[in-house]
């Protein structure tokens, strides 16, 4: 049986290891994005979130992303919850010109774009989205207009950068913490929790971050839809 | 891709970062000071594994077998070796394209690259004292 918390939930992975724009495709591969997108999709699965896509690679266009994105807002429904996560390449903020985005396979996908299709989810939704790259807190501050709580789980801070290994140190952690070996872990019981967490025994280099677009989302156990009223 | 134009001024929101790369041919000492939480990292391959504690601010003896290490910091930083130690200490410079990341002479190990697209806004200084 599929639990009523189930069918409100939906999660769309990008790892983006695959770069075809002229301006990316000489950089080099990434290499942790399946890994990345394997674990969110087990720690997601965990959660309770049955509804789950996976653009990996070739398949990482903005505009298969642009439609996960917004099918899975409609889908979800008032109350219901949204997970999002990139792993990849970023493009860091320019003052005047853009403020960042996720390098896809074709191209950039903007931070903005990501905010006006996540602003369409319903006010009383929550959205989490997990950003496993450089500059990974500088799509938050795009963030504050969406009307859902959306919270930001950034691999580090939007002025430092993550180094290109294997495993992403980030997401394993992020693992440990919430659901270890498939399991909650009950001590999770807040983003601010899993903040305080998250950050501990981290270089300054790369520091590990959360935001909320709006304070209480803090206070929300993570990857829980909102309660039934 | 191009490095963007340094800002006039660089401030807590900028981006600070300074990567020193550590080729041990023989097993060696070194003395790290450092101004900020550091965390050193054994180069596997295409890989790291962390190497060790945190290294909190100030000067940290660390024993090193042979193999290549990084560690990246936000504030200058200085690095003591012994006479004779058979270390290559490298402040290892960002590239015009992050694609071309150098590969250090005695490493035979390709040096991480970053996952972004711009260099820093501010690379502090390596001292390597011997």
């Amino acid at each position: 049986m599929i639990s009523r918390a189930c069918l409100r939930a939906a999660a769309v992975h990008i790892g983006a290891d695959d770069l075809r724009h002229p301006r990316h495709a000489a950089w080099a591969r990434p290499l942790s994005c399946r890994v990345t997108v394997d674990r969110l999709f087990r720690l997601c699965q965990a959660a309770g979130v049955r509804a789950q896509q996976a653009l990996l690679g070739p398949d990482a266009t903005t505009a298969r992303a642009r439609t996960a994105i917004a099918d899975s807002v409609a889908g979800i429904g008032p109350g219901g919850l949204l997970v999002l996560s990139f792993s990849g390449h970023s493009e860091r903020p320019v003052p005047g010109e853009h403020d960042g985005g996720w390098c896809l396979h074709d191209q950039a996908l903007r931070h903005a774009e990501t905010a006006g299709l996540l602003a369409t989810a319903p006010a009383s939704a929550r959205i989490v989205v997990i950003a496993d790259t450089c500059y990974a807190a500088a799509c938050a501050a795009t963030f504050t207009g969406v009307p859902a709580a959306t919270v930001v789980l950034a691999a580090c801070a939007e002025n430092q950068a993550t180094l290109n290994y294997q495993r992403s140190e980030f997401v394993q952690k992020l693992e440990r913490l919430t659901y270890p070996g498939g399991k909650l872990n009950p001590d999770c019981a807040s983003y601010a929790w899993l903040r305080r967490e998250l950050r501990q025994d981290t270089p300054d280099v790369e520091r590990p971050d959360i935001r909320a677009n709006h304070p209480a989302a803090m206070r929300q156990r993570p990857f829980r839809p909102a309660p039934r009223r | 891709m191009h490095p963007r134009p340094m800002p006039g001024r660089w401030t807590a929101a900028a981006y600070t970062s300074l990567m020193v790369a550590l080729v041990v041919a023989e097993p060696a000492v070194v003395s790290l000071t450092v101004h900020d939480h550091v965390q050193l990292d054994r180069l596997t391959g295409t890989s790291a594994e962390r190497y060790g504690d945190l290294l909190p601010p100030g000067t940290t003896p660390v024993r090193l077998a042979a193999g290549t290490y990084v560690f990246r910091t936000i504030a200058d930083a200085q690095v003591q070796v012994n006479e004779g130690a058979a270390i290559e200490v490298t402040a290892v410079r960002a590239p015009a394209n992050k694609g071309d990341w150098p590969d250090l002479t005695a490493a035979h190990t390709p040096l991480p690259a970053a996952k972004g697209d711009s260099l820093p806004d501010h690379v502090p200084t390596l001292t390597v004292l011997s």
